[in-house]
């Protein structure tokens, strides 16, 4: 009897002191890992950003500790949290770091404003082990950024803090961004003396994708012009350098050029081959400066060096930048803010006055024949053992039968349970080029209150949350996971919460066309090599409206289709109109392409310099952003709207006698 | 123990015959039926994203089926209804062997067994509510836990306020009602981490962000320890009125009645 409370006393003071040992040791387990976890991060172009636009950031984690398995994430926040519309952003990616090791991160990231931090934390098994905060106030600026790729070249005299308002920033090849949204506050990007081969397949991709959206690349040849031989610059390049030209006499090349040039000693141009685009410069039959057009944005091809004498120090040089880029000069606007989100469709697309809940009817009536069959089966009295037997079956065999009866009907028959995504794309192929800019809205909710997160594949967009008017409830955030494919998860669980987002990309999509119009009708001349089928297409010319049926692809073939059904002029509510193929579409589709068709008629009709010999074409497709099958749970919508300008010949026209 | 136990047993051969207890149960279930045709969603799907503001015929289910169950709990706590061969605990009590300690586990269990039964006879209209309702399952599952706790709590509340003062005319019945309606109450206003309602609220409304979650222990735990101690102090009261009936009945030496056992 006197021992067992010894014993006891002796359990509980072991147990306390290896419950004090296992917190110490994990504590020390925990501070061990997060000194020996080193987080190097680099922002913007040699930590410069614009604000308003997306930007790289490089983080870099070595770990001199034991191996960690766990996760890196860079938390964003925007919004405003005085207006409680704070909505954070995180993207997630697996981080697997063996002892000793350093691994590399390239995000792209959207920065809205400096008040908050961009946070990057590394955690281990739910814990944070590391952790490190950029703070944005001293790295932003408003001009706009010009990137020099260069050993040894020096265009600070672009530098310009008052009027222009113009960075020039030398950053690394090496840290160039790996997604063309990185891009996104460059106005030029600049090489001299290096070739391209250096960057990753994504880099070099991202460079190509944000020259299709708009970018401006200059390339200036110098003495190595294999350099501007080698396959990447080749590619991109409007001419073909074949070999060197001494110049002693600078003075016309000057005049050419639209200054005064007065070189001390001989130098060197190229002399180029295989010319494509416009040439801007010349002298003496030698291009000096060709220009092409590749999508929406330009290269240019400089067959001397900037770099090097005479034109390192030629005070002309600076205009001649200014007229090669068509940066026009802009005055500086303080705390100017660019606005990059937009009302989302979202909402009035499943806002279609109909569907969604089971009709109260038929709960009415589900209700009264359950009851009814259990207020039968309490009412009778059987006299024999065996009636009595088989009530006490139904009796307990009634809610038992009802039950999963009442799942199945209210439930995947009449109202399926879970998580629905509504994917509207807009795809703008650039003219010229493979390429297409892909704006996207994403609207993602829930039946059920849990946790869900939409795996996507086919392209990456840059997503970011929507604009949404003050009804639409609280702002929310975002998790991006960038492990193998994009998954987007939304914050909170709550059900029947719609969350915006809208993306924005540059995608292959390889489709010429134009139109040939004659007095009665148009027929357009369509080479689809995007692999996709366009289900309805359309063409507004003149502010006529065409309807020109599904049209497939067809693999570098032209096809043509004549546009004879007219439906009448184009007006704000031409939308109506327009009907479809009830074999081959839903109502749900036909919603959305109304819907669709509706914005793009008033942009065109707002539009004042809409020319005359251009042709709106539309055609509603297979949306690019596809769900992936790991997601194939999620109930999805989806439509892609191609939106093309397109030139329209006046051949026939010119022959009408009137 | 429990499936030997006569009072277990009696309950489940009543609940397989139509009695009383069972019709009761049926005007429950029309209250139940009521409740979701009433709070069925009248706007379509657009306009409850637009509100952000899910249809709520689960909570409105759940809140039922847990009114109506407690109410259902006190009136047969009160033996105002008994199921189809079913004894009253008074008679457990002095007309057989069994010790206080075997009368209140069966009539503990016995009244939880009638509850699943109940909630088995809801589950149609539960499983109706759950399609549209947004709630997930774990939450469900957990508010019809306590809605079993709850009527228990209510059934052991009707047995005492019988032996206490028996079946005499309204007072029983006033007592009875007034009881349910000031628990209700009382506690969704004073204690919202003891209210079935409020939980309910909280867990089925439709938000995950309420009130009550900024308590130390997660709401449905609070919920689960306070009314587990309610039993337990409940059934303490129960024996001791129980022990002192035998022993006045056995001084005035009333002869036992046969039993199962």
């Amino acid at each position: 009897m006197t021992e067992r409370p010894l014993r006891l006393t002796t359990c509980t003071s072991w147990s306390a002191l290896i419950y004090v040992l296992t917190v110490l040791i994990q504590q020390v387990h925990a501070q061990d890992a997060s000194s020996q976890i080193q987080i190097r991060a680099s922002i913007g172009f040699a930590e410069t950003f614009r604000l308003g636009y997306w930007a790289p950031l490089h983080v870099s984690i070595s770990n001199e500790g034991s191996n960690i398995v766990g996760e890196l994430n860079v938390q964003l926040l925007y919004g405003d949290e005085l207006n409680d519309s704070l909505r954070p952003k995180l993207h997630r990616r697996r981080l697997d770091l063996s002892k000793g090791s350093r691994k590399r991160f390239r995000f792209t990231v959207y920065l809205e404003s400096f008040a908050h931090p961009v946070v990057i934390k590394v955690s281990s098994g739910g814990r944070e082990i590391a952790r490190q905060s950029i703070d944005l106030r001293r790295r932003f600026t408003e001009g706009r950024l010009i990137v020099v790729l260069s050993r040894d070249a020096n265009l600070d005299y672009l530098n310009d803090g008052t009027g222009d308002s113009l960075r020039v920033l030398y950053p690394h090849p090496e840290l160039l961004p790996d997604h063309w949204l990185g891009y996104d506050g460059v106005t030029a990007v600049i090489v001299q003396g290096i070739s391209l081969e250096e960057l990753s397949t994504r880099q070099f991709e991202a460079l190509k994708k944000w020259i299709a959206h708009g970018g401006k690349l200059a390339v200036s040849g110098g003495s190595d012009y294999s350099l501007l031989r080698t396959p990447r610059l080749a590619e991109l390049l409007p001419a073909n350098p074949t070999g060197l030209i001494k110049i002693s006499e600078s003075t016309r090349l000057g005049e050419a050029l639209g200054g005064q040039l007065q070189a001390q000693a001989p130098f060197h141009i190229l002399r180029s081959s295989k010319l494509r685009g416009r040439v801007l410069h010349e002298v003496d039959a030698l291009a000096l400066v060709v220009q092409e057009n590749n999508g929406r944005g330009q290269v240019t091809y400089l067959s001397f060096d900037v770099g090097n004498p005479p034109f390192d120090q030629w005070p002309a040089m600076k205009r001649l930048w200014f007229t090669m880029l068509g940066m026009a000069p802009t005055l500086r606007q303080s705390f100017q803010k660019r606005e990059i989100r937009r009302l989302s469709p979202i909402p009035s697309i499943i806002n279609r006055g109909s569907g969604g809940f089971p009709n109260h009817q038929v709960v009415l009536i589900f209700a009264v024949l359950y009851l009814g069959v259990l207020a039968t089966a309490y009412q009778l009295r059987p006299a024999h053992k065996h009636a009595q037997r088989v009530l006490s079956a139904i009796i307990v065999g009634c809610p038992l039968l009802f039950a999963p009866v009442a799942y199945f009907i209210f439930g995947p028959l009449l109202y399926p349970v879970g998580s629905t995504a509504v994917i509207v794309s807009v795809i703008r192929p650039f003219g010229s080029g493979p390429y297409a800019a892909l704006d996207i809205d994403l609207g993602l909710y829930s039946n059920q209150q849990r946790q869900f997160h939409l795996k996507l594949e086919s392209t990456e967009p840059g997503f970011v949350t929507n604009h949404r008017e003050e009804r639409w409830g609280k702002a929310r955030g975002f998790t991006q996971h960038e492990a193998a494919g994009l998954s987007i998860e939304p914050a909170g669980i709550d059900a029947y919460v719609l969350h915006l987002l809208q993306g924005e990309d540059v995608i292959a999509y390889d489709v010429r066309a134009s139109a040939l119009a004659s007095p009665t009708d148009i027929a357009l001349s369509v080479r689809n090599d995007t692999g996709q089928s366009w289900r309805n297409t359309w063409l507004v010319f003149e502010q006529n409206l065409y309807e020109l049926g599904p049209l497939p692809h067809n693999d570098g073939a032209d096809v043509v289709r004549r546009g004879s059904a007219l439906l009448g002029k184009l007006t704000t509510e031409s939308w109506r109109s327009v009907r479809l193929d009830s074999e081959r579409s839903n109502p749900i589709e036909s919603h959305m392409t109304q819907l669709l068709l509706k914005r793009a008629f008033d942009e065109y009709l707002g539009l004042t310099s809409f020319g005359a010999d251009k042709a709106l074409l539309l055609a509603t497709t297979q949306s690019p952003v596809r769900i992936a099958q790991h997601s194939s749970a999620w109930q999805h919508e989806e439509l892609a709207l191609v939106q093309m300008e397109i030139d329209v010949g006046t051949n026939m026209r010119t022959n009408d006698p009137h | 123990m429990i499936h030997t136990n006569a009072l277990v047993t009696g309950v489940w051969r009543g609940l397989l015959r139509p009695g009383a207890g069972q019709r009761a149960y049926l005007n429950c279930l029309a209250l139940q039926a009521v409740a979701i045709v009433l709070w069925w969603p009248k706007a379509n799907l657009s306009q409850a994203l637009a509100h952000e503001q899910g249809p709520q015929p689960l909570l409105a289910v759940t809140v039922a089926i847990s009114l109506t169950i407690a109410y259902y709990s006190i009136r047969a706590g009160a033996e105002e209804f008994l199921l189809d061969g079913q004894q009253p605990l008074r008679e457990w009590a002095v007309g057989t062997s069994l010790s206080i300690r075997q009368i209140l586990t069966g009539g503990v269990f016995g009244h939880g067994l009638q509850t699943l039964h109940q909630l088995a006879l809801s589950s149609p209209l539960l499983c109706l509510a759950y399609t549209v309702g947004g709630g997930d399952g774990a939450s469900l599952a957990a508010c019809l836990l306590m809605v079993v706790l709850q009527a228990e709590v209510f059934w052991l509340t009707g047995a005492i306020v019988y032996l206490l003062i028996g079946h005499s005319g309204q007072s029983t019945y006033v007592t009875l009602r007034v009881i349910v309606a000031a628990t209700y109450l009382g506690s969704a206003v004073a204690m919202p981490s003891a209210s079935h309602f409020r939980m309910s609220v909280h867990l089925l409304g439709g938000s995950s962000e309420g009130e009550l979650s900024s308590t130390l222990l997660t709401p449905p735990l609070v919920f689960l320890l306070t009314h587990a101690v309610l039993i337990a102090l409940l059934c303490l009261v129960l024996a001791a009125l129980l022990l002192r009936y035998r022993r006045n009945i056995a001084i005035a030496d009333t002869p036992p009645i046969k039993t199962d056992r």
